[in-house]
């Protein structure tokens, strides 16, 4: 492992963290860059949060090294971290007006009184809250409060900023709508975000790399492209996006690319990140639009050298149509197409279709 | 707009039954409250008949009784009487301190019992209920024997030679004291305890996570977050207290009579006074109803604000 460098924002090194006899992070290493989206992407249970909690300094570290700037805090209490956090289900102070909350950690901090006043008033504007400073929380809408917590943490100036799935409690139409303001608040104010959630959509649409994280151990790490386009193993694979995964024998292999055969006896090129043994038997991930469908020309028989199959389901989706194909010999395939202006619209239930793969599509996945 | 519509039917429909529905706590608040209020109201206005209760004349003297002396047959200038004074103003004192004490082992027990895992959060609570299967009276007794002169606790401390001769706690203040915390501990417990149940302690991490230590935490958020449950809980300690009779009587002696003593006394026997004790009940009333009151118009105030 390279030495990280002292620009890292936040260095995870060999962190576990245990509950009694429950591990819910088992050794977890990894560094976020300085002024970077970075997302903490997995399902419930897998120690996003926890790890996230850690960073925060609300739970303790079982075993390794948390490092921010190049300085060991795994061990300072939250209110000594320089990092501030945007709670779930905001955590808005009740008793304490809009603008009291975003004053609070200024207050904490000692800044003076009208360094306080005018700090809040440029956050609350950046916001868009500064016609509600004096209301309670409880007298905001859900994205109000949602902006509120935001600017509450944003207030104190920290290093990093923490958020925990804080878009969750959000309707569908305002959490798209927050994505892009995130997005934009994160590169107007350079402050590295490290976010914390379940919705891989979420995280491709906002993150400069991504974390996925799966039974407390970290699966892979890199940008959207990199984890949809290549995922390491099947989890990711399943977990990120619409997935065929397909059972093979690989017949050739020669450095990154092989030749596998599917069980109904097709054979057809694949990428492979490593080395594999013919004979072995393994997965491939092709993607649901890496897939094209033509009409089968009539009278033309089963061949080994072509995949062909009956249409199954049939689902017009607006911008897609997401078919479900049997192929000869029994296979599986789910099939996304882009719908034409105006086009009659692809292939019913029932039609035999030719299918063609994209050069690439087919990728060999690690177990 | 939808909502509203959508409820209406419903609550129309229970419309003819509500009445009936409520009927029952309409009839307990009028028996047990008002008609009893109303009583002592009149009474208080009532002249005194020697062998208790009252003759139909209206007066005024049992007020003018509680305030000013006018000598043994009424007829010398009205000076003002601090004896009735006095054991307001002690009761006052005792029932604060009382609701003090109260506040200062409640607050932490209830908080402690409050962050139990769900499971054991019962059994403490059931644990902090347990005294009050037995009778206040008999507890009281109890309390009365553990530190009388020669009870089991000046023994112990006798025996374990923390001091020489026996404690004087009976008929004490002190003994007051600690019959009334006795008494009412509970009632400052459970209601704390059901607000700190309720206190959402990401609340706590938010303000750790924005700089703030141990003792600014407890401060600017649990306390006020909680406020209500203390209040409850100082009012449910603080109002019997003021009016207990038991713990006075039996561990104060006759040296620290309360307000409580004082109207028992008036409808005991033969020798009570109905009118002078339904008048102090009246003043009693007026004075905790004022204080309530006022608590109200400032919490108002600060939630306006």
């Amino acid at each position: 492992m390279k030495p990280d460098l002292p620009t890292d924002a936040i260095a995870i090194r060999n962190v576990a963290k245990h509950f009694g006899d429950v591990v819910a992070i088992s050794d977890a290493t990894l560094a976020i860059r300085d002024s970077e989206f970075f997302t903490l992407l997995g399902p419930s249970g897998c120690g996003k949060t926890t790890l996230l909690r850690m960073i925060a300094g609300f739970e303790d570290v079982t075993r390794g090294e948390i490092l921010l700037y190049g300085e060991e805090i795994g061990q300072l209490p939250p209110n000594r971290r320089p990092v501030n956090t945007v709670f779930q289900h905001y955590a808005l102070f009740p008793h304490m007006t809009v603008a009291e909350n975003v004053g609070f950690g200024l207050m904490m901090k000692g800044t003076g009184r009208r360094e306080t006043e005018r700090q809040v008033r440029r956050m609350l504007e950046l916001v868009k809250l500064e016609a509600l400073a004096d209301r309670r929380p409880v007298q905001l809408s859900g994205g109000q409060q949602q902006r509120a917590a935001l600017a509450r943490a944003i207030a104190p100036g920290p290093k990093v900023l923490l958020l925990d799935e804080p878009l969750s409690a959000l309707d569908l139409k305002l959490r798209q709508a927050m994505r892009v303001e995130l997005k934009q608040l994160q590169q107007d104010t350079g402050i590295t975000f490290v976010f914390v959630t379940h919705d891989q959509e979420e995280a491709l649409a906002m993150s400069d790399r991504i974390a996925v994280m799966s039974d407390g151990v970290i699966q892979q790490i890199g940008t959207a492209r990199e984890i949809y386009d290549r995922p390491v193993n099947r989890f990711v694979a399943n977990f990120i996006g619409e997935t065929n995964l397909l059972d093979v024998r690989i017949t050739d292999a020669e450095g990154g690319r092989c030749r596998c055969e599917f069980a109904n006896g097709f054979a057809v090129e694949c990428l492979s990140e490593r080395a594999v043994p013919a004979g072995a038997a393994g997965h491939v991930l092709i993607r649901p639009e890496r897939i094209r469908l033509e009409p089968e020309p009539a009278g033309e028989g089963r061949r080994p050298d072509r995949l062909a199959g009956a249409v199954e389901q049939a689902v017009y989706l607006g911008t897609d149509t997401q078919y479900s194909l049997t192929l000869d010999g029994g296979l599986q395939l789910q099939v996304r197409l882009q719908n034409e202006l105006g086009g009659e619209g692809g292939f019913g239930v029932g039609d035999r279709v030719g299918v063609r793969l994209e050069e690439g599509a087919v990728r060999l996945l690690d177990d | 707009m939808a909502e509203t519509a959508a409820r209406k039917p419903v609550s129309a429909s229970f419309q003819p039954l509500r009445t009936w529905l409520l009927l029952p706590s309409w009839l307990v608040i009028g028996f047990f409250l008002l008609v009893p209020v109303l009583m002592m109201l009149v009474y208080s206005f009532l002249t005194k008949e020697f062998r208790g209760g009252v003759i139909w004349e209206f007066t005024f003297a049992a007020y003018d009784q509680f305030i000013f002396d006018r000598g043994l047959f009424g007829d010398e200038p009205p000076k003002i009487e601090w004896t009735y004074i006095t054991i307001f103003a002690r009761s006052i004192i005792q029932a604060a301190l009382a609701t003090l004490f109260c506040l200062v082992i409640g607050f932490p027990t209830a908080f402690f019992i409050a962050t139990r895992g769900p499971d054991t959060r019962s059994i403490w609570l059931f644990l902090v209920t347990v005294p009050y299967w037995v009778n206040l009276l008999i507890r009281t007794v109890s309390m009365k024997f553990l530190i009388r002169d020669n009870g089991p606790l000046n023994e112990l401390l006798l025996s374990l030679g923390v001091i020489s001769e026996p404690l004087a706690m009976i008929n004490t203040d002190f003994a007051v004291q600690l019959g009334l915390f006795y008494s009412y501990l509970p009632f400052m417990v459970l209601p704390i305890y059901a607000s700190v149940e309720r206190y959402d302690f990401s609340l706590s991490e938010a303000a750790a996570d924005l700089y703030a230590g141990r003792w600014t935490i407890l401060r600017r958020v649990l306390l006020p977050v909680v406020r209500p449950g203390i209040v409850a809980g100082c009012i449910l300690v603080f109002v019997p207290s003021l009016g207990a009779f038991l713990a006075p009587d039996l561990l104060g002696g006759a040296k620290n009579f309360m307000i409580g003593s004082l109207i028992e006394e008036q409808f005991k026997g033969n020798a009570g006074n109905w009118p002078f004790g339904a008048a102090a009940s009246m003043i009693l009333l007026t004075m905790v109803l004022l204080a309530l009151l006022l608590l109200v118009r400032q919490r108002r105030a600060a939630e306006a604000g």
